[in-house]
């Protein structure tokens, strides 16, 4: 992340994010042009607290890329069959970025990308102690426990 | 049990000199620790993890009854003369052990070499690299502790190296470091990285994620 960057932070608690409405915001909100602020704008995170556990699902977003809309050329009304025939192709939604149509296409493809990917991402232990905060691997696995081992002993 | 203050307390008032056996025997200092290094006294230093030969062991053992009573400047003069103490060590063993390590009459080449020293050409070698390497060469670590601890204390080296035992000398370095704004944090166990992330959590984190799968 660059220093200067305008963060916009969007965030969920205990919501799974294979079914949050976030995904589906950041999916369309990609799919018009927005801009993750860092390489790692994604965090899963699960701490334990006084009330439990609380899961953080965090997304940054670049703040200050603007979105550009254009309008279509004219209105139209199509029917079902056209509006498949457009959809389902990707040759037509790339000719016709701006049409409604390539947005939903664009967005629910997104949508399929952002699912995939969190789906490999394992939520990582946020634990705090005092002022600090470490951020450490959760799995049960040696690789992740030694980790998790090596970053806590100096914790 | 005894716990770490009542180990602490107990170093402060550690006497100097010891009489074990009619031999009087300095304290263990830094020096005593230098030179188990350099006679490497593995019983002393804890170095190496082969279990010894009794005959190492007694070696050892003699070298370092040796080297605690015999005057400094002869342990130190047998150390820059490379023959370390060994010749001694049995004259030392002889006299006050009523033991010669060579009565057995068979010829001991470890022991006479045993003591030979490391000499510094295979370090001035690890120099020369790390300079290429632009790595950080580091003071060795007595002249590390001594320093520090004569920079807040005032204190002569010798009395220091030789004659202030290793277990207030430690504590002592620590409070230079403390003073520095050096901390020493609990070494970490099993419990405390426990308490910091339970298996519970561990666990229900897993759940979590056969879940979104």
């Amino acid at each position: 992340m660059k220093e200067g960057t305008t963060l916009s932070i969007v965030r969920d608690h205990d919501t799974k994010p294979t079914e949050s409405r976030n995904t589906r915001l950041i999916a369309a909100a990609l799919s018009s042009g927005a801009m993750f602020a860092t390489e790692a704008a994604y965090s899963d995170t699960v701490e334990q607290t006084p009330n439990g556990a609380k899961r953080t699902v965090t997304w940054l977003m670049d703040g200050a890329a603007k979105l550009s809309f254009e309008p279509i050329e004219v209105a139209e009304s199509i029917t079902f069959d056209e509006f498949r025939k457009r959809y389902e192709s990707l040759d037509w939604c790339e000719a016709n970025a701006n049409h409604p149509i390539a947005y939903l296409r664009a967005m629910n493809d997104q949508h399929n990308r952002l699912l995939d990917k969190v789906k490999t991402m394992r939520p990582m232990l946020l634990i705090r102690k005092g002022k600090r905060i470490a951020i450490v691997p959760s799995g049960s696995d040696e690789a992740s426990k030694a980790t998790r081992d090596q970053i806590l002993s100096e914790f | 049990m005894r716990n770490r203050n009542d180990y602490l307390a107990t170093a402060m008032i550690e006497p100097g000199e010891r009489q074990i056996g009619g031999i009087k025997l300095r304290p263990f200092s830094y020096g005593s620790m230098q030179l188990a290094y350099l006679f490497k006294l593995s019983l002393f230093t804890g170095e190496g993890d082969t279990e010894q030969t009794d005959e190492e062991k007694q070696r050892q053992i003699v070298t370092f009854a040796w080297m605690q009573s015999a005057p400094i400047d002869e342990v130190v003069a047998a150390v820059h003369d490379g023959s370390a103490g060994n010749p001694r060590a049995q004259v030392f063993t002889r006299h006050h052990l009523r033991h010669d390590p060579r009565a057995d009459g068979r010829d001991q080449p470890h022991r006479r070499n045993g003591f030979s020293l490391q000499r510094s050409g295979g370090k001035q070698i690890s120099v020369q690299r790390g300079r290429r390497a632009g790595k950080v060469l580091n003071p060795g670590w007595l002249a590390s502790a001594v320093y520090t601890i004569a920079k807040d204390t005032g204190w002569r080296e010798e009395f220091i190296i030789w004659k202030l035992p290793m277990a207030r000398a430690l504590q002592y370095y620590h409070c230079s470091l403390q003073s520095a704004n050096l901390w020493t944090l609990e070494p970490p166990t099993e419990e405390s990285i426990q308490a910091l992330a339970p298996d519970e959590l561990i666990g229900l984190i897993d759940r979590m994620t056969d879940e979104d799968e």
